[in-house]
């Protein structure tokens, strides 16, 4: 008998691990690349990934259908960086690396159809704006990526983050000040003139 | 300068920038931001810092990212799994050990109680006897004494 268990407990385990992997492989880039925005760099990013497909093959039992995979995910992986921010205190504020895990400095090739020229201006904007949502308070930096970058509804962004829509409204809105106080702050010719419009 | 109202539209600007707001807040808003400069002023940071991050380019992702992400996720499984092997092995094994003392303990309490009822039953046969001599030494007809018996035995007089 136990055997017999054994084996239906097997073939019932393979089918929901090739039902993983196939949800990973479909949902993994955009895994990581909130990871990415979430932590700042590659390392920490690919650390807070397999952290989160670990917790979520773990809980897969639980996961209902009915719910897109990817949000479900998205909730793992923000309660992780919440652990993980709160285990290690601050994160480090280094700036945009350039190598992967391991020191390697492989990447996949990149979408031709992204701008592949962007100038000096445009990439160290985006390395000001990435250093400073470091420094925003986690929940803010959760829900302004959530927002901004995953385009969620902020019912969605409350599902995520598990709390009410009124609490997700007041973090982007906090976040947002938040974001726009330190940019300014550090880089005024570069960011007040954005706000105007010039 | 601020105008009436802009504690109740402060807090819904970013929604209102991102059309999360029903048809009459969206219109109440409007109506208040064309008259107040500092909430004004607050919607466009609003709309400024979600055009920043909207124009973040793609991440890189790094080679072989997902082979090691499958990779890790089924090995921990793998671990996981084994762990709980080994966990249950572990606590047959210890069962079976806590059978093997309580059988230990009883067979030694059992070979306590016979031995217990071999004393008690030699000291029923010494006190019998005893009592039957008692029977025999006296000169007089001897006082009755009833000689012990066995429960079982019938009385001999």
């Amino acid at each position: 008998m136990f055997t017999t268990l054994t084996r239906q407990h097997s073939a019932v385990q393979s089918v929901s691990r090739e039902h993983f992997e196939s949800l990973l492989r479909a949902t993994y880039r955009q895994t990581y690349s909130l990871a990415y925005r979430l932590t700042g760099n590659a390392a920490e990013a690919e650390d807070l990934v397999q952290e989160t497909f670990v917790r979520a093959f773990r809980f897969f039992h639980r996961y209902n259908e009915g719910l897109p995979f990817a949000n479900w995910l998205y909730r793992i992986m923000c309660n992780a960086h919440i652990d993980s921010v709160r285990r290690k205190g601050r994160l480090k504020t280094t700036s945009f690396e350039q190598t992967g895990p391991n020191g390697t400095s492989t990447w996949e090739l990149p979408d031709p159809d992204s701008a592949p020229d962007r100038d000096l201006m445009d990439s160290s904007m985006d390395e000001h704006v990435q250093e400073s949502l470091l420094e925003m308070n986690t929940e803010f930096r959760t829900a302004v990526l959530l927002a901004d970058v995953e385009g969620m509804a902020y019912e969605e962004i409350a599902s995520v983050m598990g709390t009410s829509v009124g609490t997700v409204r007041s973090r982007i809105h906090r976040g947002r000040r938040q974001l726009r106080k330190l940019l300014t702050e550090r880089y005024p010719s570069m960011f007040r003139g954005e706000a105007l419009g010039l | 300068m601020k105008l009436l109202g802009c504690k109740y539209v402060s807090a819904r600007l970013s929604a209102y920038v991102d059309g999360e707001l029903s048809g009459n807040e969206m219109l109440s808003v409007q109506r208040h931001v064309q008259r107040c400069s500092a909430c004004a002023k607050e919607i466009e940071e609003m709309r400024a810092a979600k055009r920043q991050l909207g124009a973040f380019p793609d991440v890189p992702i790094p080679a072989g990212l997902e082979d090691r992400l499958v990779e890790s996720v089924f090995r921990a499984q793998v671990r996981q799994r084994r762990r709980s092997i080994i966990a249950f092995g572990s606590a047959v094994v210890a069962l079976c050990g806590a059978f093997a003392v309580v059988a230990i303990v009883r067979a030694n309490q059992e070979q306590a109680m016979a031995e217990r009822q071999r004393m008690n039953d030699r000291a029923f046969e010494v006190a019998r006897d005893q009592a039957y001599m008692e029977r025999y030494d006296s000169l007089d007809g001897g006082s009755s004494v009833i000689a012990a018996s066995y429960p079982h035995a019938k009385a001999s007089r």
